[in-house]
């Protein structure tokens, strides 16, 4: 399932770098890499895990070495092999600050991790996704019912964050990986690399889309 | 040869004082190392020192340390046994409770140390913490822990879709 979405997720690559000569992409359902673009998009009304409940189980934190509990401003620092565990995620890096709940009805919205971060994503469906940046930002929010639970991943330069799936890999300058909708979005410039086929025996020459372009979010 | 003589004497009677005098310093300095590890006030029980908000919540407990029991080992310093180190928020309830085996406690500064584990919840019971070795800074609400640190932390009710 997620396959299916880097494979889109490439073509819209493959359209960006196309736009100018006016080459489009037919029965593209989404539009997941947004390039140049200074804000992230609202998410999309339904995603690939749409329908389904997102597992709520604890959130575990560990490290081997030495932790600062705040607890008049509420949050904790960790370091030194630093491991964030929850149902859906796992994420390892070498610092790492959370704020700390105040209350039973509060969630942790907050967490930087920093220096060596890798995260396994696994959607709703059950898709892993791979991915490596020097920064991770994890944002939890209900506003008006509704929930924004997002990562941003970000390296700092010339090296780019890289989201793997399989064989196939994006980069961007930051990508924010939505955990409500399971949607990826990849901010400029944007370089992927994509097998269309699960199945394609490695050695063959991949097809790379590689832009700088500006281009505006196209309309689903 | 008589110079000779009276040199050597002279000699003696120095190294002799000297001698003494060093042996003297030494016992005394045993004595005084040994006068700062005893007890003074020996042992008590049910031992608790509490620390409270600014005004206007004066009247509340911030936070409190205490023990099942408490030996004095210098003027500032305490060993504390059965260490319970709660911390409140300013409406009263119960932000987090620590327990370890024991600390060291140093009155002066409001500051418990050890290297033993340390395990914590919150009021709520979402929370809870695990780790080796701590240092707890009661006037700043500062909790250290050293090594191999464990939170797990509850989530409330699934608000996703």
């Amino acid at each position: 399932m997620k396959l299916k979405y880097f494979a889109i997720l490439f073509f819209s690559c493959v359209w960006i770098s196309q736009a100018q000569t006016n080459v489009n992409t037919n029965g593209v359902d989404a539009i997941l890499a947004l390039v140049t673009t200074n804000r992230p998009a609202p998410p999309p009304a339904a995603g690939p895990g749409a329908g389904l409940t997102r597992p709520q189980g604890p959130i575990k934190i560990q490290a081997q070495g030495e932790a600062v509990f705040d607890l008049n401003d509420h949050w904790a620092t960790y370091s030194d092999h630093v491991q964030v565990t929850d149902a859906l995620m796992k994420l390892t890096c070498e610092w790492l600050k959370s704020n700390l709940p105040q209350n039973s009805t509060d969630s942790v919205t907050n967490i930087v991790a920093e220096t060596n971060v890798v995260i396994d994503f696994t959607d709703k469906t059950g898709q892993q996704t791979h991915a490596i940046g020097d920064k991770a930002v994890y944002y939890f929010h209900v506003q008006n019912g509704v929930t924004n639970e997002t990562v941003t991943l970000t390296k700092n330069p010339p090296n780019f964050p890289v989201v793997q799936h399989g064989q196939d890999y994006i980069t961007g300058s930051n990508i924010v990986y939505n955990l409500v909708t399971d949607f990826f979005y990849v901010y400029g410039p944007v370089q992927a690399e994509g097998w269309p086929g699960t199945n394609t025996p490695a050695g063959l020459i991949p097809t790379t889309a590689k832009t700088n372009q500006p281009v505006q979010p196209k309309p689903l | 040869m008589t110079n000779h003589r009276k040199t050597i004497r002279r000699f003696a009677i120095i190294s002799a004082t000297s001698l003494l005098i060093g042996t003297a310093l030494l016992a005394l300095s045993v004595v005084n190392t040994r006068a700062q590890q005893i007890p003074i006030a020996g042992t008590m029980s049910d031992f608790s020192s509490a620390q409270y908000f600014d005004s206007p919540h004066q009247q509340q407990m911030k936070s409190r340390i205490s023990g099942a029991e408490a030996q004095q080992i210098t003027m500032a310093l305490w060993l504390i046994k059965q260490v319970k180190i709660e911390k409140f928020y300013e409406d009263g309830k119960l932000q987090i409770v620590a327990e370890a085996p024991e600390c060291v406690y140093d009155r002066i500064n409001a500051v418990a140390n050890s290297p033993g584990e340390l395990h914590i919840q919150s009021g709520d019971g979402q929370l809870r913490i695990d780790g080796e070795g701590f240092l707890w800074r009661q006037t700043e609400s500062l909790l250290t822990i050293s090594n191999q640190v464990q939170t797990v932390i509850t989530r409330p009710t699934a608000i996703h879709p």
